[in-house]
C-alpha cells in the first residue's frame, strides 16, 4: 500500500481536430479532475505529465494557467504510453513523502491534428536503421511483434479479431469514445489490412484531446466528493536492451514478451492480492495483440490462451474479468493510456455508467506496448 | 563484431498494405522482415517476394547495400534462385 489514493478525473472531448491550443486542453482536464475530486484548486501543489519529444506543454504551464499559488512538485517525463500508471506511482510517492499533498497528472496533444507520435522520427543511432527499409511507424513494430506472438502461442487473426469485437461492445455504449459503429468478426476480417497482421480494426484511433487524474492522500481522499481509490502498488520495468530510443524494439531478444511478464509478480505481490482477486482489468491497447499479450503477461490467463479467454466473454460486461471497459484506446481513443487510468478509477469507485463491472474492488492497469511500461493495482477503499 | 555468411531465418515480419506515414508511401506494398542469422544476430530488411515469407523460414541476403547512405538488406527465400 502506497498511502495515496485517485480522488479524481477529468477530460477535454476526444476529437479528430480539435482546433483547440494543447494548453488549453490540458487545462480543461486538469480543472475538470481537481472539480471532480471536490478539491480547492488553491489546495494543489503538484503536476506530472508527459510528451512525446515537443507534443505537449509542461506542468508550470498548467500551473500558470491554472493560478495554483505555490507547486512544491512539478515532473515533466520524455515517455509514450508507458507512462500514466509510473506517473501515478510517482504522484503517490510524492503524497506518501510529503513533497506534495495533491498532484494532478495529466495528459494533453493534439494527437490527430497536430504531432502523431506514430510517425514521429526519434534523434539517435535506431532510426536510420529503421528508415532505410521503409519500417517507420510504430505501428510497424508492434505488427511485427503480434506476428510472432501469434505464431509462437499458435493463435491467429481471429483472436486478434476477438479482442477488436469484445472492446467495441464496451465503445458502443462510452459517451466519450470515438469508435461507435458496431463491430462484429465478419466485419473485423473484412475491414482493410494496414500492416498484416493488423487491419484498420486492430489499431488505435489517434485523438485530439486531454486526460487528468488527481493523486492524493488516502486519508484526506475519505473527505472527498467519490469514494477514494487506492493506489495499492505500481511499477515500472524494462527489461535488457531496452532500445536506443522508444520506438527501437530491434534489440529486444523476445517479441512474444513485454514488460508485463516482468512486472507482473511484483506488482500484485507489493499490492498485497492474488490473480484470483482481479476483479477487472485495464490494459493498455494502442492494437489489439497488446492486449492477448497482457492478459498473458499478467498471468491473468495462460499463455496460448488469451485468444480464446476473450472469445469466451471473459473480458466482457458479464465476464470473469471485464477488460478494457471504455473500449480501450482502441475505442475510446489514443489518448496514450492516461484515459485507461482514467476508466480503472471510474470503475474501483463504482462511476463508469452503462459500462460498470458488477465487481469492481480489484483492477490491474497497463501502461505501455512493448519493451518497457508501467503498472497499477487500484482498489476500493476497505 | 560477427563475420556472417548472409543466410538466417526469419523470425518476425510485417506486410505494408497501406502507407503510415507519408516518407513509406512510395514503399508500399513492402514485407520488412527481421532475420536472425546462423551466426546468431539479428539484422532488419526487405523480402524481395512480400507475400514469399512465413516465421522460421530459411532465407538468404541477396542485397546489402547502402540506400540514402543507411544499411538496407534484402532477403529471399534461401533456395529461390
Amino acid at each position: 500500500m502506497t498511502g495515496a489514493a485517485i480522488a479524481g478525473v477529468g477530460y477535454a472531448p476526444f476529437t479528430r481536430a480539435s482546433g483547440r491550443s494543447v494548453l488549453d486542453q490540458a487545462l480543461e482536464a486538469c480543472a475538470g479532475a481537481i472539480d471532480d475530486a471536490g478539491v480547492d484548486r488553491a489546495e494543489v501543489d503538484g503536476i506530472a505529465s508527459f510528451m512525446v519529444l515537443h507534443d505537449s506543454v509542461p506542468g508550470v504551464a498548467v500551473a500558470t494557467g491554472l493560478a495554483l499559488p505555490q507547486l512544491r512538485y512539478s515532473l515533466d517525463v520524455q515517455l509514450g504510453g508507458q507512462a500514466p500508471c509510473f506517473l501515478v506511482t510517482q504522484a503517490a510517492a510524492a503524497v506518501a513523502t510529503g513533497q506534495a499533498n495533491h498532484v494532478v497528472v495529466f495528459r494533453a496533444m493534439n494527437g490527430k491534428s497536430g504531432a502523431r507520435v506514430g510517425a514521429m522520427r526519434f534523434p539517435g543511432l535506431g532510426e536510420p536503421h529503421r528508415h532505410a527499409v521503409g519500417y517507420d511507424a510504430y505501428l510497424m513494430y508492434v505488427a511485427m511483434w503480434a506476428r510472432r506472438f501469434l505464431f509462437e502461442t499458435g493463435q491467429d487473426e481471429r483472436d486478434l479479431g476477438a479482442v477488436a469485437v469484445a472492446q467495441r461492445a464496451y465503445s458502443l455504449q462510452n459517451a466519450r469514445a470515438v469508435k461507435r459503429r458496431p463491430l462484429d468478426l465478419d466485419g473485423y476480417l473484412a475491414s482493410a489490412p494496414i500492416v498484416e497482421p493488423f487491419r484498420a480494426d486492430d489499431c488505435t484511433t489517434e485523438v485530439d484531446g486531454a486526460c487528468a487524474v488527481l493523486v492524493t492522500s488516502r486519508e484526506r481522499a475519505r473527505d472527498l466528493r467519490h469514494p477514494p481509490v487506492v493506489v495499492a502498488s505500481g511499477a515500472y520495468r524494462a527489461g535488457v536492451r531496452p532500445g536506443l530510443d522508444i520506438a527501437d524494439h530491434l534489440l529486444w531478444d523476445d517479441y512474444t514478451r513485454n514488460y508485463t511478464s516482468l512486472l507482473a509478480d511484483e506488482l500484485l505481490g507489493r499490492a498485497g492480492v492474488t490473480r484470483a482477486d482481479v476483479d477487472l482489468a485495464e490494459i493498455y491497447d494502442c492494437f489489439t495483440s497488446t492486449v492477448l499479450m497482457g492478459l498473458e503477461g499478467l498471468g491473468l490467463c495462460a499463455r496460448g490462451e488469451s485468444g480464446a479467454f476473450v472469445r469466451s466473454g471473459a473480458t466482457g460486461i458479464a465476464g470473469a474479468l471485464p477488460t478494457n471497459t471504455h473500449g480501450g484506446l482502441l475505442g475510446e481513443g489514443y489518448l496514450h493510456g492516461m484515459n485507461t487510468v482514467a476508466e480503472a478509477v471510474l470503475q474501483v469507485s463504482g462511476r463508469a455508467a452503462a459500462n460498470q463491472a458488477a465487481k469492481h474492488e480489484v483492477c490491474v492497469v497497463t501502461s505501455g506496448a512493448l519493451m518497457d511500461g508501467s503498472a497499477l493495482v487500484l482498489t476500493s477503499d476497505t | 563484431m560477427v563475420e556472417a555468411a548472409g543466410r538466417g531465418r526469419v523470425y518476425s515480419w510485417v506486410t505494408a498494405r497501406a502507407a503510415v506515414t507519408t516518407a513509406a508511401a512510395a514503399d508500399v506494398p513492402c514485407s520488412v522482415a527481421v532475420v536472425e542469422l546462423d551466426e546468431g544476430c539479428r539484422v532488419l530488411g526487405r523480402m524481395r517476394a512480400i507475400d514469399d515469407v512465413a516465421c522460421e523460414m530459411p532465407v538468404r541476403i541477396v542485397v546489402a547495400a547502402p540506400r540514402a547512405g543507411d544499411p538496407y538488406l534484402e532477403f529471399v527465400r534461401a533456395d529461390a534462385g
